[in-house]
């Protein structure tokens, strides 16, 4: 046992533990209370952390940035982004295959993209790794009552996630309906391995309001809505899990906790895989606006929110959208345009993308090869495109076509080789000819017989 | 004596008075030898009162390996696994040499592994490991595992 830790030492392995443990070993001694209580250290202690954890598997990590155009054509753009230094990946180009209409990005998880088209309630997962074009899921269940493939002014999703269950090793695409009834919402989930949609049971009641936002964090959904702190409103985060399938509420912090803003705008996001709530708050005739960071500590622990920070910011940055890492935050700006805001720092960088004020959006993907994590687990079928499965797609007739295709190319580029091949080898005899008819002699080189032939 | 590579040799004595002698690439694997090397101290043997041999022992083996070129990564990575699977008693003294030599790589190792011993441990253990005296009263500590109750499942 160590007779004299030296505090350098002790503050050293207090940063390297998880909140929970700090919390609990604040009762250790007045001198731990002092170190970890000090707001500073927790939130240095969770902000200065890559939200990505170091997994070898996952090589490559992107970040997406999309958003409305800003002519307001309706159309969108895209930007993939290396994780580490925000540039263009140089080595893959990505393009997003575009959709029929209006579609919103869900989240991505290893390796797919999930897409959400508003207007027709399709539902797409992309391929980062092969590229291909969007697949476009089977109806659900509510969407097939209403009537197939015809824009249905009667019929939206409310909301949808987006994740993997790494128990059963699949994907999950969960979405939330209006009941028949009207009142509490319906939800149904589509699980990739199975290929069909199934209706789930809720435990919970969830009114349409609390479900205007989502969050995706790993294997779980969170929902929320941005505005509502009337006391009398049912206010209340909707998580469900992906492994159980199950919905629960849990609460924000007690709104009493926060300083009364004029103006306020509240929003969640994933922080080192924990629940973090941002406030942004606004009052007339101050010159900055105040940041609140809070994080839930321990999911699903009501007790368990603490108040990171509060930061000034200035007034033309409107929107928190996506903690990246060592404590940098993207946020949209007055203009529409990302930025990256230090938050230790409190320095700003613009990071050349722009869009429709209040639709820019940052979503984090792996892009892994599919092969890797499904071959063995997710059902093979004769045919090698690893998102087809068997009841659902039964000949695989797209499939074969796009592989025939492939095939088609490759042979084309075989014999437009070999013509290539043969061309060479010609020219190559006219040079050996052209060069023993210089080095005779007499000719142009004169020179020595005896120097040979090349 | 010159060659193309300096084959000084820097002399230590641990606490309990054991000599080591090692090629001076090895020992500046510590930044508070390096300093010392780089200022011209390191002529004699450097005494080392708060190391003892066996630590001591233990810390240069991790230079060694450190600088030898015909280990392979994975060779390197199997080593620092298996270097820190020792007793609470031998991990805390390596804790304090790694943290006064400051030998690049092996104060985080011992730190992270260190931190995940302790993080599942409740208070009373913490402070016969880290030997704090306990300076709150009855009633502060209660109040302490009220407001964070949740920390204490």
């Amino acid at each position: 046992m160590a007779t004299y830790v030296p505090e350098e030492v002790v503050m050293k392995i207090l940063s390297m533990l998880p909140p929970k443990s700090l919390i609990r070993f604040k009762c250790v001694c007045k001198r731990w209370k002092a170190l970890i209580g000090n707001p500073d250290f927790l939130s240095k202690n969770l902000l200065n952390h890559s939200i990505f954890t170091q997994n070898p598997t996952h090589p490559l990590r992107l970040i997406l940035f999309s958003a409305n155009d800003i002519s307001e054509t309706g159309n969108q753009i895209h930007s993939f982004r290396s994780y580490d230094s925000l540039r263009c990946p140089s080595q893959t180009p990505l393009n997003l295959p575009p959709a029929p209409s209006y579609t919103e990005i869900v989240a991505s998880c290893n390796g797919l993209l999930c897409l959400w088209d508003v207007m027709l309630s399709d539902i797409y997962l992309w391929n980062l790794a092969t590229s291909s074009d969007l697949e476009a899921l089977p109806a659900s269940p509510s969407r097939s009552r209403t009537g197939l493939r015809v824009p249905n002014d009667d019929f939206a999703f409310h909301n949808v996630g987006f994740g993997f269950d790494s128990g059963s090793n699949d994907f999950k695409v969960v979405t939330l309906v209006d009941s028949d009834g009207g009142g509490w919402l319906e939800a149904e989930i589509y699980s990739l391995r199975s290929g069909s949609w199934r209706q789930l049971h809720l435990s919970v009641n969830i009114a349409r309001h609390l479900v205007s936002q989502s969050v995706a964090l790993d294997g779980a959904f969170l929902w929320h809505d941005n505005y509502t702190f009337d006391d009398c409103v049912d206010d209340r985060i909707v998580a469900f899990d992906f492994s159980d399938e199950k919905f629960r509420k849990m609460m924000f912090p007690d709104a009493r906790l926060f300083y009364d803003y004029d103006i306020c705008m509240r929003t969640l996001m994933e922080l080192k895989g924990s629940v973090a709530m941002l406030i942004l708050g606004r009052e007339e005739r101050k010159i900055t606006k105040d940041l609140e960071i809070w994080v839930m500590l321990e999911f699903g622990v009501n007790e368990s929110w603490t108040r990171l920070i509060i930061i000034q910011l200035p007034l033309h940055l409107e929107i928190p959208l996506r903690f990246w890492k060592n404590g940098e935050l993207f946020m949209e700006n007055s203009e529409g345009q990302m930025v990256l805001y230090d938050l230790l720092a409190q320095t700003e960088t613009n990071l050349q993308f722009e869009g429709y004020g209040g639709t820019l959006k940052v979503v984090y993907c792996n892009f892994v090869r599919f092969e890797g994590m499904g071959s063995g687990v997710i059902p093979t079928s004769s045919c090698s495109c690893q998102l087809h499965n068997t009841t659902q797609f039964n000949d695989h007739e797209d499939c074969r076509r796009k592989q025939r295709e492939i095939e088609q190319k490759l042979e084309e580029t075989q014999i437009l080789l070999r013509d290539m091949q043969e061309g060479m080898s010609k020219m190559q005899e006219q040079i050996d000819m052209l060069m023993a008819l210089v080095r005779r002699p007499g000719g142009s080189f004169g020179g020595d017989p005896s120097h040979g032939k090349l | 004596m010159s060659s193309s590579k300096s084959n000084k040799i820097v002399k230590l004595e641990s606490s309990d008075n054991k000599t080591f002698e090692v090629e001076e690439a090895v020992a500046v694997q510590s930044e508070t030898l390096k300093n010392m090397v780089d200022d011209g101290c390191a002529n004699d043997t450097i005494p080392l009162p708060n190391v003892n041999g066996k630590i001591l022992e233990m810390v240069l083996g991790w230079c060694k390996k450190h600088v030898d070129e015909t280990v392979t990564g994975d060779e390197l990575n199997k080593y620092e696994a298996d270097f820190l699977d020792l007793d609470q008693a031998d991990l805390y003294g390596l804790l304090m040499a790694a943290n006064f030599l400051n030998v690049k790589g092996l104060l985080d190792r011992v730190l992270q592994r260190v931190a995940d011993m302790i993080k599942g441990k409740k208070p009373e253990e913490i402070r016969r490991i880290f030997n704090i005296k306990n300076d709150f009263t009855p009633e502060e500590e209660e109040e302490i595992r009220l407001e964070n109750a949740w920390a204490f499942d």
